[in-house]
């Protein structure tokens, strides 16, 4: 079985957004909404610090899905809109979601975001992947994990415009995956582990 | 963060919403929502059965340090996603960065110039109406002659943005007028590092050079490639993990190798966050951090004598009466731009002879220090006077300067000097823009001096916001008419509001004011003494709310030919293809400057296309690390080729430097009269302890460079102000004392102006701080702006430095109110 997943080196991540952005464009996010953020740890500020100055310390986290083994969100959709497809990624069914918001209160990691109305463009047109359907409003969105890249064995778009190489895309079912590796020998971690959602995206520092 | 679940912050769902970026989505869309529907200029697209769709390869910008080449995909005429150009063998220069991929949106910005527009209201006031191009070319023309008979030619100055001058080399020809000169800008270290080190001419070994190192910008580190090599980096002002964002990879490359990186900072960067130990530095003291390194070098007796013999000019004589350097009385040397240059024979003690001989005869043996007698002069040993000087900066009197612990600062020093191959990297954003920036260029040129640490694998010093550039190879000209001439200016831009100039039209390209030119008021009020205003830009910047004509330009997307530009840098040569066609009534740059050749009666001199240009480019470079490239082979590669020396480490000043002794030359003659020979410490003009205007003004003002903007550049990007909108920083001890709290407006100010906008308390900032982006647009703030608050202080000595003075935006002074 194939199932994709993501490791993040956290002191490689310098906050720059360019996977934001990159997600932004490949997916046609309209404004307002970003599937893929990066927080500043702690801080109601971009690029703010935790701590006293000069006691200080900063964590950037980019956050999207988690395509987790175990989605939180699939157990609480009433239609079956969300589902894990053959790749192990967590997908939803556009035409199946009837907007009840659900998935996005079960999330915790509020990966999820809504079509609360039309979406605004800007550049007002579709961008992106010609590939990637057109969501409406009342429909709920989120990283995919670049379906229509990595269906083609492309890298999903974060993963190719890092600037600082932080990100690692790959197969956590083969041993030899760098991903695998990466997770074996840096002892990467997943968010909330508590929530037994069991994240495929994995980080170390 | 050790785990998912650290005390600081922990990822509950709760602290997810409180972390930042996670509400900053929605802030773009104000500015977003009713640009191109309500113009209406652009039809929604829907799904097409079958869009057609093409790849285009074009590199991002013609000047920024990242170089990126991108492969960019139209979709039915419109630029829908853009991504890494692979075409480079080596992947480490398959970048992009988030501004690159947000021109997605930029390109269609809701800022554009839609077509030339004329002024109807008083200068500045911002109201113009849309006009024809024939109307406009037909006011330009008659504007310029206007001129032109009451003043003469010389009377019309054109001034570019650094990315403008780079795409606009015609026009001031054409016009005959003034261009040029002194930028003002990003050359307040390498005024005296460049000085100490000349002009790189590289080694007998090594083709390729890097063509910048030594003209004054500090560009004189090894390539980026070659960080991997160090053992220690010093990082001081050089926030290079926002900066230089393609360039991260090299320096986390080379942390992960076992490098350790020092940052010294006055802020928590994140760069600063990202080294191995930040050491907070208060605001332009550099030169007191690097003096102290200098005294702990020569008390440890940590210096490496054997270079400073060989490769440096410490052991020159000095005349302690006249303070002049000794020499063997060979006549100057007419450089090839024709100016006169000392002949390098400068005499040394030889400790063999026991008399002073030239410093490069065979089998001297020179004296390092000492006092000697020389046809009855008493001399000196440049490092007996260096040794001397450092008596006035004890590491007590370093520590109390900068704020750094002095054990710190003797860590410091014995790190840097002791590694083995150690690396000092400097920035532009920091001590660069105060008014003490080239005596703190010249504390650091004797520091690396004395370690040896230049010109060796890991071992150099300079901007590593530009140093990266590698290897760039020369492209050819296109031969102009000696009746086409640009003529030099009789004073530089920001020099026009206050020297004697015969300068009565001014054409901007590009907002060069708002980048280069601290103090608006004072701007304003030269600019509405002139007779005629012009404006040639993408956008409505800040600038052109002062010009009475604005001709819109495209972005560097648009051509209307199928390739628009090439350049040659970074080991490569890229070339650029059309991406789309130009929006609303806009002309790309070249079409412009053709257009106005054409009224002016010269376009035959000119090149017949856009192509044409860029095939003479290559046609007429002589350089033979590129003369395997032609066009034909740019456009089969897709627009990237290395050049032949790409593959090895572009390192300067390896076995020589480009000073006339070829040695690193320490003892600055010219400053002689200014007592600059060597560094004096000197205070900043504004940004200083105890200076009296502190009881008014308490907090230093300091615009960032930040790793969303170049410079002016993308303050109308919505896909970028989802992460920033312009707003100033503070600490919350500063804040507290004003009864200030994050989101509110306050009204910053001096007695040079003011500027109001929001404020966000960020205990990044250091404390007696005001933090902003650089160069943020007027209109985007709420009242007053940026550089009406800049000091544009100049000393008198500035004019003899090599790309003379400094702007010292940064060393500003000012006070913040609640508005």
């Amino acid at each position: 079985m194939t199932k994709y997943g993501m490791v993040i080196n956290l002191h490689r991540c310098i906050g720059c957004h360019t996977c934001a952005n990159a997600c932004k464009m490949q997916n046609n996010v309209p404004m307002g909404m970003l599937w893929n953020r990066v927080i500043t740890e702690g801080s109601d500020v971009i690029d703010g610090a935790v701590g006293t100055y000069p006691n200080l310390s900063r964590t950037y986290i980019p956050i999207a899905c988690q395509h987790c083994e175990n989605p939180a969100c699939q157990r609480v959709c009433p239609t079956g809109a969300t589902y894990k497809d053959d790749k192990g990624r967590v997908q939803i069914d556009y035409d199946k979601c009837i907007g009840c918001r659900m998935c996005m209160a079960a999330c915790p990691y509020n990966a999820r975001v809504f079509n609360w109305e039309d979406p605004v463009r800007d550049p007002d047109f579709n961008y992106g992947d010609a590939a990637v359907p057109v969501r409406g409003k009342g429909v709920m969105e989120k990283c995919t994990m670049c379906k229509e890249r990595t269906d083609r064995g492309d890298e999903p778009m974060c993963v190719r415009c890092c600037p600082s190489e932080a990100r690692t895309f790959g197969d956590l079912d083969d041993p030899n995956s760098e991903v695998s590796r990466l997770i074996r020998e840096k002892s990467a971690y997943v968010l909330l582990p508590e929530q037994g959602t069991r994240p495929q995206v994995h980080y170390f520092n | 963060m050790s785990t998912a679940n650290s005390s600081q912050g922990g990822l509950t769902r709760r602290s997810f919403l409180k972390a930042a970026g996670v509400t900053a989505g929605a802030v773009g869309l104000a500015g977003a929502a009713g640009m191109t529907s309500a113009d209406g200029w652009l039809t929604p697209a829907k799904a097409h059965a079958e869009p057609e769709e093409r790849v285009a390869y074009a590199y991002h910008q013609q000047h920024c340090g990242g170089h990126c080449s991108l492969k960019c995909t139209v979709r039915d005429g419109r630029l829908c996603l853009i991504e890494p150009n692979d075409a480079f063998e080596d992947p480490a220069y398959r970048t992009c960065c988030v501004k690159a991929l947000s021109e997605v949106q930029h390109v269609y910005s809701a800022e554009r110039i839609q077509s030339p527009m004329k002024r109807v209201g008083e200068r500045g006031e911002a109201r113009f109406e849309a006009i024809s191009w024939d109307e406009a070319l037909k006011i330009f023309k008659a504007e310029i002659e206007k001129v032109w008979e009451k003043y003469g030619r010389e009377a019309v100055f054109v001034h570019p943005s650094t990315e403008a001058s780079k795409t606009l080399p015609f026009l001031a020809p054409i016009l005959g007028a003034q261009t040029g000169g002194r930028g003002g800008i990003d050359m307040g270290l390498g005024n005296s590092l460049d000085e100490a080190c000349g002009l790189s001419i590289g080694t007998t070994d090594q083709p390729g050079e890097c063509t910048s190192a030594g003209t004054g910008y500090g560009r004189l580190s090894n390539e980026a490639r070659d960080l991997v090599n160090a053992k220690y980096i010093l990082n001081v002002g050089n926030n290079n993990l926002e900066t230089s964002l393609v360039h991260s990879s090299f320096f986390l490359n080379a942390q992960e190798a076992g490098a350790k990186i020092v940052d010294v900072d006055p802020h928590f960067s994140t760069t600063a966050s990202k080294a191995d130990e930040w050491v907070p530095i208060e605001p332009g003291t550099d030169a007191a951090l690097y003096l102290g390194m200098t005294t702990v070098v020569l008390e440890k007796g940590l210096y490496d004598e054997d270079f400073m013999l060989r490769r440096t000019g410490m052991p020159f004589l000095v005349d302690v009466t006249t303070g002049r350097l000794l020499t063997a009385g060979e006549p100057p040397v007419i450089d090839k731009s024709g100016k006169e240059k000392p002949a390098g024979d400068y005499l040394v003690w030889d400790q063999l002879e026991g008399r002073a001989v030239r410093h490069d005869v065979d089998g001297v043996k020179p004296a390092l220090s000492g006092a000697y007698v020389v046809a009855d002069a008493k001399c000196k040993t440049v490092f007996e006077l260096i040794s001397e000087s450092q008596k006035s900066y004890s590491l007590e009197w370093a520590s109390k300067t900068t704020g750094i612990p002095a054990a710190k600062i003797e860590e410091i020093a014995v790190d840097y000097a002791t590694s083995g191959a150690s690396s000092i990297c400097v920035g532009y954003g920091g001590n660069d823009k105060m008014s003490n920036a080239d005596m703190t260029g010249h504390a650091l040129a004797i520091l690396v001096a004395l370690t040896g640490n230049i010109g060796k694998p890991g071992a150099c010093v300079g901007s590593y916001a530009e140093g990266y550039y590698g290897y760039d190879a020369s492209l050819g000209s296109w031969p102009l008419p000696s009746t086409m001439k640009s003529v030099a200016p009789s004073v530089a831009a920001y020099d026009l509001r206050y020297k004697e100039n015969g300068v009565h039209a001014y054409v901007a390209c590009g907002d060069a004011v708002h980048q280069k030119i601290a103090n608006l008021s004072e701007t304003e009020r030269w600019l509405s003494s002139l007779d005629f205003v012009c404006a040639i830009d993408m956008c409505f910047s800040t600038f052109t709310d002062y010009a009475d004509l604005i001709l819109p330009v495209t972005t560097k997307f648009e051509s209307e030919e199928a390739y628009s530009g090439i350049k040659a840098v970074a080991g490569h040569v890229l070339l650029r293809e059309r991406v789309i066609d130009p929006l609303f009534e806009s002309k790309s740059d070249y079409l412009l400057q053709m257009e106005i050749a054409e009224l002016f009666g010269v376009r035959d001199a000119l090149p017949k296309s856009c192509e044409e240009w860029i095939r003479a480019q290559l046609e007429n470079s002589k350089d033979e690390t590129i003369a395997h490239i032609t066009f034909e082979s740019l456009v089969e590669h897709h627009g990237v080729q290395a050049q032949s020396c790409q593959s090895s480490y572009r390192r300067a000043y390896v076995d020589r430097f480009g000073t006339p002794s070829r040695k690193m030359e320490l003892y600055f003659e010219k400053m002689l009269p200014y007592g600059q020979a060597l560094p004096v410490y000197e205070d900043c003009s504004e940004v200083y302890a105890k200076n009296e205007l502190r009881a008014k003004y308490p907090l230093q003002f300091v615009q960032i460079k930040s790793k969303f903007r170049i410079h002016n550049q993308f303050y109308d990007a919505s896909w970028l102000n989802q992460f920033n909108q312009p707003h100033v920083e503070m600490n919350s001890i500063d804040m507290a004392d004003r009864g200030l709290a994050s989101g509110d407006y306050v009204r910053i100010y001096n007695d040079r102006g003011h500027l109001e906008c929001s404020v966000l308390q960020n205990e990044a900032v250091r404390p007696g701080c005001v933090r902003t982006y650089s160069s943020i647009w007027n209109k985007f703030v709420r009242s007053g702006g940026v550089q009406y608050l800049t000091n544009d202080f100049m000393h008198e000595r500035c004019d003899k430095l090599l790309q003379g003075p400094n702007i010292p935006f940064n060393d500003t002074l000012v006070e913040v109110r609640k508005a």
